[in-house]
């Protein structure tokens, strides 16, 4: 009974910002903008950048909200947008074909999961924030976004293997600089 | 080919950390995506805030001036003055022009409105002669004032009633004289948005790992204090409304974030530190002011400035918080380039001294500067107050 009454008020909600109910365009944007813009700045890197992608990621989605039919729940249908707008950006200014030689200096073998738990969202975010942006976006869409490696490769214009081999690099970036900040 | 299972543990941790992760947004986010979606250009909020503020101030000070009392006049008072302070020269008067006559030396027809002729000396002649006839007090002589006027000075009584013409001179013989050059001690502190509530931002860099030593603040949410500056200079009065005024002043940007301080040696990161972080920026600058005189009375002025100000960064310095802390130095490259507007007002406290308050606009252009405040907003309005003394 609530998730169909929360559907029942994101549509009625949603209709409302069709019709440029700036009240209502208001409330959905408090909403989600904070939740959208930690989106942004995972896939962008920089602040700046993240910015301009949450204003376009906004106007399309209240370009195209009257496309949201209830199917789903209307924040995943809206991170998919913002996502998309993100990618789409990164595509364009070829930041993707950007690769760095990262050295992987710590030769670990095992992953911790532990690790993780001793970092803040904020320590954990800038750590994403600081990887090459094609390990960066593929650990974003695999690992937070829940694509498949062959989502990932057709959303990206890059085979299946390099999707693991860019998620693989940056899993291990990531647990060397949590290992590094505990010692 | 198979998944990796092994990092099943860890992908979850990750997610389960950043999926529902919120980040701070700045308001203009909203102002832009509104106006996109309105279909119009947006005009900052900020801006038509701070141009109230401006025209507000300056109403108040302008009332405020027009609403003070001048000190009360001597003409006031039941006799003329006498212009004692002014300098005055004797010119021989009488029929045996053996009578010495006190005269102000005017610049101007006016100012000789206002003043009473001195009160006459008598001198007794050069060469008594006992047969002349004494002479007698020409006040006492009947055509008194025909004397005067025969003598060619300006007729007094003509403007003896004339109470504006008195308080013309009154004020323009207290008001002191106009030095054209003074010096300046000043002090400023800045306010903006940004120095009351943290605001997020992130490296300019921060693509991978780095490949020399710095600090990366990340994604962190900066908190910047107050930008605080002091300086010293000159200002000249080039003509009777106009000044111009230059300055070396000293200016302080701290900040305070979580970030990480990662030390490379022979291209390999040898240290990586994340803690708390405290930024100080130093820099030196030149500003350059032309100022406009709107209104001025004996006791306060108000005026327009505008300028520009050119500022080098001395040293940009990092603390870390860690165990143990670490201090970190940068140089700063470039030049940082500024403009300002304002409006102030000047309290002449003595004749050599004034206090002013100079509230104003000013808008740090993006010359590739270290992060601060400025890169962040670099529209501020700004207070500077300091001490104007006559040299």
């Amino acid at each position: 009974m609530r998730q169909e009454e929360t559907v029942s008020d994101d549509l009625h909600l949603a209709s409302l910002c069709a019709k440029g109910d700036r009240t209502a365009q208001k409330r959905l944007y408090d909403r989600l903008a904070p939740k959208m813009f930690a989106v942004c700045l995972r896939y962008m890197g920089d602040r700046d950048s993240a910015e301009d992608i949450l204003q376009d990621g906004f106007v399309t989605l209240f370009s195209k909200i009257d496309s949201y039919s209830g199917e789903g729940s209307f924040e995943g249908w809206a991170r998919k947008i913002f996502v998309n707008t993100a990618l789409m950006s990164l595509r364009k200014n070829d930041i993707l074909k950007q690769s760095e030689d990262i050295e992987v200096a710590w030769g670990l073998s095992s992953p911790d999961a532990s690790a993780v738990q001793n970092v803040s969202y904020r320590e954990l975010l800038q750590m994403v924030a600081k990887l090459p942006p094609g390990f960066r976006t593929v650990f974003n869409m695999y690992v937070i976004e829940g694509y498949s490696h062959k989502e990932i490769g057709e959303a990206l214009g890059i085979s299946e293997n390099t999707s693991r081999s860019q998620l693989m690099r940056a899993r291990t970036v990531l647990q060397g600089w949590l290992k590094n900040r505990e010692k | 080919m198979p998944e990796d299972r092994r990092y099943d543990d860890f992908d979850l941790q990750i997610r389960s950390m950043l999926q529902d992760a919120e980040e701070e947004v700045p308001s203009r986010v909203w102002d832009a995506v509104s106006g996109r979606i309105a279909g119009r250009k947006v005009i900052s909020a900020w801006w038509r805030r701070a141009a109230a503020g401006v025209a507000a101030a300056a109403a108040a000070v302008a009332v405020g001036i027009f609403l003070m009392p001048d000190s009360p006049s001597a003409a006031d008072g039941d006799s003329a003055p006498v212009a004692e302070a002014e300098p005055v020269q004797f010119t021989r008067t009488g029929p045996d022009e053996n009578l010495l006559v006190a005269e102000p030396l005017f610049a101007s027809g006016e100012r000789k409105s206002s003043i009473k002729p001195a009160a006459r000396e008598e001198v007794p002649p050069a060469d008594p002669d006992p047969e002349a006839v004494p002479a007698e007090n020409p006040a006492d002589e009947p055509g008194g004032d025909a004397v005067e006027e025969s003598s060619g000075k300006v007729p007094a009584e003509e403007y003896r009633d004339d109470p504006f013409a008195r308080m013309a001179y009154d004020d323009a013989s207290k008001r002191s004289p106009k030095r054209p050059l003074s010096g300046f001690v000043q002090g400023n502190v800045t306010s903006n948005e940004s120095s009351r509530k943290p605001s997020g931002h992130m490296a300019s860099s921060s693509s991978g790992v780095p490949s020399k030593t710095g600090v990366n603040d990340g994604t962190s949410i900066s908190t910047y204090g107050i930008p605080l500056s002091f300086g010293v200079g000159a200002k000249y009065r080039f003509a009777q409304k106009w000044s111009v005024s230059a300055a070396l002043s000293y200016s302080l940007l701290s900040r305070s974030f979580t970030g990480t301080y990662t030390e490379v040696t022979g291209g390999r990161i040898t240290k990586s530190v994340t803690a708390d972080i405290t930024n100080n920026l130093h820099y030196i600058g030149i500003p350059v002011n032309v100022y406009y005189d709107i209104l001025e009375s004996n006791k306060v002025s108000f005026y327009a400035f505008g300028g520009v100000g050119v500022e080098k960064g001395l040293v940009n310095k990092y603390r870390i918080h860690g165990q143990p802390a670490i201090n970190y130095s940068e140089s700063v490259p470039g030049i940082q380039f500024s403009s300002a507007l304002g409006l102030g007002f000047e309290f002449m406290l003595n004749d050599y001294l004034n206090l002013y308050v100079d509230p104003s606009a000013r808008y740090y252009f993006d010359c590739g500067q270290p992060r601060s405040v400025r890169t962040q907003k670099p529209f501020m309005m700004n207070l500077e107050v300091g001490l104007r003394f006559k040299i």
